[in-house]
């Protein structure tokens, strides 16, 4: 009785309720954006005596900190690299994909440019949201900004290690906040110009 | 001016274009990491596979060392985006030092052809003469 009142109270027009569906997939991706975050957070805190926050973070700072996937190759013996390395991709966790997935855009810390480096999960985390979102459609040309801007950028931060006396491996939140707070004021035409064409 | 908004069902194409440029990028980049060195934050390696996706097909790499102009390293790329129909790869020669004095050029990379937009005569000797079996001269505009 209840269910077929339910059911009468969802209009029946297909267009209508093909909008509902892809309102509560909209709201879908929120709740598990949000959890995500939720997750994330506790796995970068000290979770006390909480087993469940504790298991998350030992599995978070294995799969993720660590920078490794289980199912990565590595180099055989005689490729011409040190054997036993991991042989491409290091750091390319499935996180990667979740939230390239989830955001997209561009990187003001170029994405791969950072990926591959040992940075501690919460300071890759900040490098990793800091992005525009979906960016305005168009085409890619022969042009050398990208590069110039990788180049740009992996100056300043030269600068900024040198300064502060830390290395990629030392950085925390905070410090690549701040770098970030650089890159997006910088005055730099490649860096400025390159971030406000591609701004959507 | 306000961005135009996507609807639904752009959005929801967005998101799968999205997954397969991930997957794509990614293929790339663990292929080209076997004939050099990513850019990375620490400085400027042989290329850079870049991550921004522009709601296009494609996937850009700026290539820094010639040497990943050879055939051979092309062909394979060729290879690869062939899993990906309707995909291609935007192969930008971005050499350090001559970011200013080299035009734009480069490299189409589509699963049935490639579109080769070298001016070779800025190239070192050894690069002048690499060539790739049925190519066909282009622009940026192809």
């Amino acid at each position: 009785m209840i269910l077929a009142r339910v059911l009468s109270a969802v209009p029946q027009a297909w267009p209508v309720r093909l909008e509902i569906a892809r309102a509560i997939q909209t709201l879908a991706k929120q709740i598990l954006e949000d959890e995500r975050r939720r997750l994330e957070k506790i796995a970068s805190e000290d979770c006390g005596r909480d087993p469940v926050a504790e298991a998350y973070r030992e599995f978070y700072q294995k799969h993720s900190k660590a920078g490794f996937r289980e199912d990565q190759p590595r180099w055989p013996k005689g490729s011409g690299r040190r054997s036993g390395r991991w042989s491409g991709g290091a750091g390319l966790a499935a996180g990667r994909i979740i939230s390239a997935r989830l955001r997209g855009g561009h990187h003001y810390v170029p994405k791969e440019i950072f990926a591959k480096l040992l940075l501690k999960s919460e300071t890759r985390r900040v490098f990793e949201d800091a992005v525009t979102g979906k960016l305005a459609p168009g085409a890619h040309g022969w042009d050398i900004e990208h590069r110039a801007y990788n180049k740009a950028v992996e100056s300043l931060l030269n600068t900024f290690m040198r300064e502060k006396d830390i290395t990629a491996e030392d950085m925390t939140p905070d410090d690549a906040r701040e770098f970030l707070g650089m890159v997006r004021r910088s005055s730099n035409p490649l860096i400025r110009d390159f971030n406000q064409r591609l701004r959507p | 001016m306000t961005p135009k908004r996507m609807t639904p069902e752009e959005d929801r194409q967005y998101d799968e274009q999205l997954e397969v440029f991930v997957r794509l990028r990614d293929r790339i980049d663990e292929f080209l990491e076997q004939h050099g060195r990513p850019d990375t934050l620490l400085g400027l390696g042989d290329y850079s596979a870049h991550d921004d996706f522009r709601g296009t097909p494609q996937v850009k790499v700026s290539v820094g060392n010639l040497e990943l102009l050879r055939p051979f390293i092309v062909y394979q790329l060729q290879k690869i985006v062939q899993d990906f129909p309707g995909w291609e790869i935007v192969y930008a020669v971005a050499v350090d030092g001559h970011f200013d004095d080299w035009p734009s050029m480069g490299l189409y990379i589509r699963p049935h052809e490639i579109i080769d937009g070298l001016q070779r005569q800025y190239f070192p000797k050894e690069y002048q003469s690499i060539e790739y079996a049925g190519a066909r001269r282009g622009t940026e505009s192809d």
